[in-house]
């Protein structure tokens, strides 16, 4: 069920909050088992919140009352165990609320869970965890992506009708791509970071992970907007999405990047794009080829600066205050000991990088370097959206793959984000949504990027495009 | 052969601001262990830094009035290490792009010490160690607002850099934006010293010294740090660029783990954190709104007062001396003329001075004798109601016991006679007593007639009014 589908339920009070959680508590009890998205649930945690909710009855304030969502495990809940997957922050329960999840609360949601992710955000499978990989709804033999992995697989497997995600450098979009389901990656500084434990700062979004556009639009009008707390946010009015939504694509002009079409991307999936850009000129917008002629260096300056920023991030665990604490004869002792085991290789291998790129000889030839490839590739955008109101790309390069596949070859599970890491890197928003399915039938999605601030072009283009598709209608069988 | 020194010194500032630097924290000094620590000065996961505005504007100040340039672009680095009393694994700081740049603080001496740098950070944590083993962490501390005052290695000795921090100290008082109190660590202080052959040698080895408790730390501790260097040096040695504790009480610096293999900090923009600008209107407006600093107020002070420079300087370069001054003056009786202010500013540069080193005290706003105290002083002395000398005693007294001057005179019955009949049986028995005196002095050998005073004085245990005794001992040897 969608959220639109679920709030017209209530309105016509044909359903109510705890009949929807009682689906919802059969549906994960069938899927979950075989799925693994969740790191942490709670049955009774969920009643308890819809009792309450119930009590206090529906409020025009509360636009999202009776609303299930579940919390990828990097963004604080109080009191509940917010880990990152991570062994080193195995029982922490953080003492406050992330503001996306103040927000949630006061629009009335039900907080579900928490979903299961890469440690700390580091990957693309959903496979570094310390709670073990998550499968995809799709095939269980193949990765629901990453690093928002359990939020994907859940909203596609029925088990949570809308998810929270955070993507540094394709986490929302990749595992929306590969499970079938919408993810928004909002601008940089549109939604508060305030509680979202952070991978790299300045890549850093929380966002939606639904079936449907209306929806991501649904939960982006909730959490959008200036939070004091967070420096980086955005002092930029939130402008009706709903509105933006219910808009055509008529004249709207669309760029597609030629540097995204190239060998890597499979056939199929390119298809697929040119498919829905056709659709999208029978809808009345123009399309025209444009260029990001820097992309080729997206992959190398986001590894210096995602990694660099982690370094410095996850120094924090170090075993003193919180989380995971190992013996240790000498202060190093237990620094060293606590974090050895604390920490999965993923990040271990990240936090080498990024200690080594910050280091003293090495800083110029790499960071300061990857600083300013990333003001080229920022500029690249300007000047497309100087020409057009929306890019249109593949999200992936492929259908979802296997479990283990790339798990050996950390490049190439680097280079499956190798479309949606510009977009980090530049500080746009962009939207993934399907546009596909293979034989087999695995999902996959396509990108629509636009300028900074610009997610009600992401609305109404994917809305409109979503009104003429069914692909967000299709469900996985168990 | 002998050596020059070369100091420059790190001046670490708490600023007073009501909430720390990155959250709504209380700043307040002595609270119980980690009452006074958020989410945000754990460096819980998740949490973020929010600036706060008078820290900006605090240090602002801070920098225009040390003359400084002011850093068009204001952004925050990460410098990152590992220790408990850090609770992030990195220390919000400034790197290349600091606040404030290329100042510089003039001594009374006329010495030039150049500033370099003044930037902001946040202070980190305490810890605890417990005699038992183990160690606490309060983390009250960490987050508080600190300012780094940097000098270029411009001090040439232990006396200019004491001098250095008075003068620094002083100014920092005018600006009103932080207690400057190095007992409660609200100002301390870190000094580099190496030592070269010759003046156009290039610099030598430095040690950095810590622990400095006290401007007069700072002094003991480089004369002793020199005295070290040049012994290794002498030898044949190598002087080794590490940490070196100083120890108050044995009065030595003590190496501590060396710093050959340094600290690499990884210092990199604080993504947190969004640069701004700071407009030149901005600059040039808390520019105006600077207070009068020591060295102008000296300059008014010897205009306005009359003072000789060297008073005025000594009375400015404390701000509560020369407020307590400045107060002094106004309560001053207005027909005086120019007599009053220069005998408060005897009295305060003089015995009140010396009162409150002797009680080992910070500032004259300690000693128990208010500016009403002081001018009622100068006026009973003025009046001619007691004499200079004994008001000293009176001085005395009154800080002992608490009462005003005059009460003490009261009291005491120290009131100075001035009736030229009460002293003259007086006057007539030291010129009995002292005939050679007598006659030296009518042989006309005037200094005669001081000794005979002082005899006379010194009979009536100061009591009498030295002009009034001047003048009967006079008339009686002119008359015999």
């Amino acid at each position: 069920m969608t959220l639109r589908q679920i709030q017209e339920l209530y309105r016509q009070k044909k359903s109510s909050p705890s009949e929807v959680a009682e689906g919802l508590l059969a549906r994960i009890g069938q899927w979950e088992p075989k799925v693994h998205a969740f790191s942490w649930f709670d049955p009774e945690s969920v009643r308890e919140q819809v009792k309450l909710l119930e009590k206090g009855g529906p409020a025009a304030d509360r636009p999202l009352w009776g609303i299930p969502v579940l919390i990828k495990d990097n963004i604080c809940v109080q009191g509940v165990p917010t880990t990152c997957a991570s062994k080193i922050l195995a029982g922490f329960r953080p003492p406050y609320d992330a503001t996306v999840v103040e927000r949630l609360k006061q629009a009335g949601a039900v907080l579900l869970g928490m979903a299961n992710m890469d440690e700390f955000a580091f990957g693309s499978s959903c496979e570094h965890s310390c709670y073990g990989p998550t499968r995809n709804p799709w095939d269980l033999a193949r990765v629901p992506g990453g690093s928002s992995g359990g939020s994907a697989a859940a909203v596609a497997a029925g088990m949570a009708p809308a998810a929270l995600g955070s993507d540094t450098g394709g986490s929302i979009r990749q595992p929306a791509s590969f499970c079938g389901v919408v993810g928004l990656k909002p601008t940089y500084g549109r939604i508060s970071r305030y509680g979202l434990i952070a991978f790299a700062s300045s890549l850093d979004q929380i966002g939606p992970i639904t079936r449907t556009v209306e929806d991501a639009a649904l939960l982006a009008q909730v959490m959008a907007g200036r939070d004091p707390r967070d420096s980086t946010s955005a002092d930029v009015a939130v402008p009706d999405y709903a509105g933006a939504l219910r808009q055509t694509a008529q004249g709207l002009r669309i760029g597609l990047p030629k540097e995204y079409m190239g060998e890597g991307v499979e056939p199929l999936v390119r298809k697929a794009v040119e498919e829905s850009l056709a659709l999208f000129k029978r809808l009345g917008a123009t399309v025209k080829e444009v260029s990001l002629p820097h992309t080729e260096y997206a992959v190398p300056t986001y590894y210096i600066v995602a990694t660099a920023e982690a370094s410095s991030n996850l120094a924090r665990f170090d075993g003193v205050r919180f989380g995971h604490r190992a013996d240790g004869k000498t202060l190093l002792e237990m620094y060293t000991r606590s974090r050895e085991e604390g920490f999965g290789p993923e990040a271990k291998r990240r936090i080498t990088l990024g200690t080594f790129v910050l280091s003293s000889g090495y800083y110029d030839a790499y960071y300061n370097r990857a600083l300013k490839v990333r003001t080229l590739i920022r500029r690249d955008f300007e000047r497309a959206f100087e020409q057009v109101d929306l890019l249109v790309t593949p999200t992936a390069p492929t259908p979802p793959f296997k479990l283990g596949e790339k798990m050996e070859d950390p490049l190439t599970m680097y280079l499956s984000d190798i479309l949606t890491i510009s977009v980090n890197l530049a500080g746009v928003p962009a939207l993934s949504m399907p546009c596909g399915f293979t034989e087999s039938g695995l999902p996959f999605g396509m990108q629509l990027i636009a300028k900074p601030f610009g997610e009600e072009t992401l609305f109404r283009a994917g809305g409109a495009y979503e009104r003429e598709t069914e692909w967000h209608k299709r469900e996985p069988k168990l | 052969m002998s050596f020059i020194p070369v100091i420059g010194l790190e001046v670490h500032l708490q600023l007073k601001t009501a909430s720390k630097i990155f959250c709504g924290c209380s700043t307040g000094f002595g609270a119980p262990p980690n009452t006074q620590a958020c989410p945000v000065c754990l460096g819980l996961p998740g949490v973020l830094p929010v600036l706060n505005r008078q820290v900006f504007l605090y240090g602002v100040r801070v920098a225009l009035a040390l003359g400084c340039g002011i850093q068009p672009r204001i952004v925050f680095h990460r410098k990152n290490y590992f220790y408990p009393d850090l609770p992030k694994g990195y220390q919000i700081s400034q790197y290349d792009l600091p606040l404030g740049m290329n100042g510089a603080v003039e001594l009374a001496s006329g010495k030039r010490v150049r500033v370099l740098r003044v930037h902001m950070e946040e202070d980190a944590g305490k810890l605890l160690h417990r005699p038992e083993g183990g160690s606490l962490v309060d983390l009250n501390r960490a987050g508080v607002p600190l300012l780094e005052i940097v000098t270029e290695p411009d001090l040439e000795n232990p006396e200019q850099a004491y001098e250095y921090l008075k003068a620094l100290k002083g100014i920092l008082e005018y600006l009103d934006v932080s207690d400057c109190d190095m007992e409660k660590g609200s100002l301390r202080c870190d000094a580099n010293i190496s030592l070269k052959a010759r003046a156009d040698a290039p610099l030598g080895t430095k040690a950095e010294i810590k622990n400095l408790n006290s401007f007069r730390s700072v002094a003991r501790a480089l004369t002793y740090e020199i005295g070290r260097q040049e012994e290794v040096l002498r030898e044949g040695g190598r002087v080794i660029q590490e940490t070196r504790l100083w120890d108050d009480v044995k009065g030595t610096t003590l190496g501590m783990r060396s710093k050959e293999e340094a600290h690499d900090y990884r210092y990199f923009p604080e993504p947190d954190l969004v640069p701004f600008a700071v407009a030149a209107e901005e600059v040039e407006k808390a520019k105006a709104a600077l207070p009068e600093l020591p060295r102008q107020r000296a300059e008014r002070f010897a205009r306005e007062y009359g003072l000789p420079p060297a008073d005025a300087a000594g009375l400015t370069s404390s701000r509560t001396t020369a407020d307590y001054y400045e107060a002094c003056v106004l309560k001053l009786p207005p027909a005086k003329g120019q007599a009053g202010p220069k005998a408060a500013a005897n009295w305060i540069l003089g015995d009140l001075a010396r009162e409150i080193n002797e009680r080992n005290l910070d500032s004259i706003e300690q000693l128990s004798f208010n500016p009403d105290r002081l001018v009622e002083l100068v006026d009973l002395i003025d009046s001619g109601k007691i004499s200079g000398k004994m008001a000293k005693e009176v001085l005395t007294e009154s800080l002992q016991s608490g009462q005003s001057p005059r009460a003490v005179v009261e009291a005491k019955g120290l009131s100075q006679v001035t009736d030229p009949e009460a002293i003259r049986s007086a006057a007539r028995a030291v010129i009995q007593e002292q005939p050679r005196a007598a006659e030296d002095f009518r042989q006309g050998k005037s200094s005669a007639l001081m000794f005979l005073v002082g005899q006379l004085m010194r009979k009536m245990k100061g009591s009498a009014s030295p002009a009034v005794s001047q003048q009967v001992l006079k008339e009686l040897l002119e008359k015999q």
